[in-house]
């Protein structure tokens, strides 16, 4: 199960692909939407944890390209980010987020909402 | 038509009714229990998604909501619990036992409902239509799946009831208002009216029907639209 992972946030990135790593994930990082939609184009994924405020491509416009392809629009997405307003929340929802997690998070309830997504795939 | 619920399990009557309001007012179909042993009652053979607040009497422990979800393939679950009673470990804890989400119960209304849509989105096609009252983009036509009742002319002072409306025509009809706009392909009527018989049902069957609701619909029959080679779709006139 492969996870793309974009945040710009070196501390935040690395905790991320550490916990999912641990957990059994393949890992696909990086550092902005561009890097991260350019890779998901060529390499693909499963799902995806997204970071909302990064450079060149944020992570709102990243969701709208994955909505947008047919390839990966079913793709669960997560929402990671330090936007915590109500209007973010239901923002990221209406834009095609799967789930929203606000940091600073717990990172049992990380692995444990990216196996939710997962099990969604998996159809259990 | 899709028959899909939307459960609160709940012993606060306050939180409850609140929710019911709220999803009321969204005229999504939402039934309050008060036990698993009433959810599990109340979702036999039918499809939905249950708030299940931990508190019941039946519900104590993940544990419990485990051994309750487990195998109930027509429900999923959001897991809801008091804030000055859910820390983390117990939030994960629920989240691994099969829920697929965990909220507060003081969550704002509004994250719920963009959560609520959420999960909809994933558990049914996207096509379908939840709601219990449709409306046409431009007020004109109203359609209650409960009662079954058709109004035309609906921002008038006189909307008139639509009479002589089979069922059939009435699922075809409020299906393509529910996607107004949008192609809804033969297909896709076929699976979502006839379901199990779809297999016995063929294109000129539908544009039978499609052609008799025109006529039945008077001069909203042209707001139906035929797509060549696909289906068909609901354009009011004067929508934008």
């Amino acid at each position: 199960m492969k996870v793309l992972v974009a945040d710009d946030d070196n501390t935040f990135r690395m905790l991320v692909t550490e916990l999912l790593g641990e957990a059994g994930y393949e890992l696909s990082a990086h550092e902005n939407g561009r890097l991260a939609w350019e890779a998901l184009q060529e390499s693909g994924a499963d799902l995806a944890v997204l970071d909302i405020n990064m450079p060149e491509m944020d992570g709102l416009e990243l969701l709208g390209h994955i909505r947008s392809d047919e390839r990966f629009k079913d793709m669960p997405v997560l929402l990671l980010t330090i936007k915590a307003f109500t209007e973010d929340q239901v923002q990221g929802y209406e834009r095609g987020a799967d789930d929203y997690l606000t940091k600073p998070f717990d990172n049992d309830v990380l692995v444990a909402r990216v196996k939710v997504l997962e099990r969604r795939i998996l159809g259990k | 038509m899709t028959d899909f619920t939307l459960w609160i399990a709940c012993r606060d009557q306050k939180l409850s009714e609140s929710w019911y309001r709220l999803f009321s007012r969204e005229c999504l179909r939402a039934e309050r229990v008060e036990t698993l042993a009433d959810l599990a009652r109340a979702s036999d053979g039918r499809k939905g998604l249950a708030l299940v607040t931990l508190g019941l009497p039946d519900l104590r422990s993940p544990a419990e909501f485990k051994a309750f979800i487990t195998g109930r393939k027509n429900l999923s679950a959001i897991a809801v619990a008091p804030k000055d009673k859910a820390d983390n470990s117990l939030i994960a804890e629920l989240l691994e036992s099969g829920a697929d989400d965990f909220v507060m119960a003081d969550i704002d209304e509004r994250i719920l409902l963009s959560k609520i849509k959420a999960h909809l989105r994933r558990i049914l096609p996207s096509l379908v239509c939840l709601r219990t009252l449709v409306v046409s983009r431009n007020g004109d036509l109203r359609i209650d799946r409960v009662k079954r009742v058709i109004l035309t002319g609906a921002k008038k002072k006189r909307p008139a009831e639509l009479e002589n409306i089979t069922p059939k025509e009435f699922d075809i009809l409020s299906t393509l208002v529910c996607n107004e706009e949008h192609v809804v392909t033969r297909d896709f009527l076929m699976e979502e009216i006839w379901k199990e018989r779809s297999g016995q049902v063929n294109c000129e069957t539908i544009d039978k029907h499609v052609e008799t609701l025109r006529h039945k619909l008077g001069p909203y029959g042209k707001c139906v639209k035929t797509v060549y080679g696909s289906g068909y779709m609901y354009k009011a006139e004067g929508a934008k």
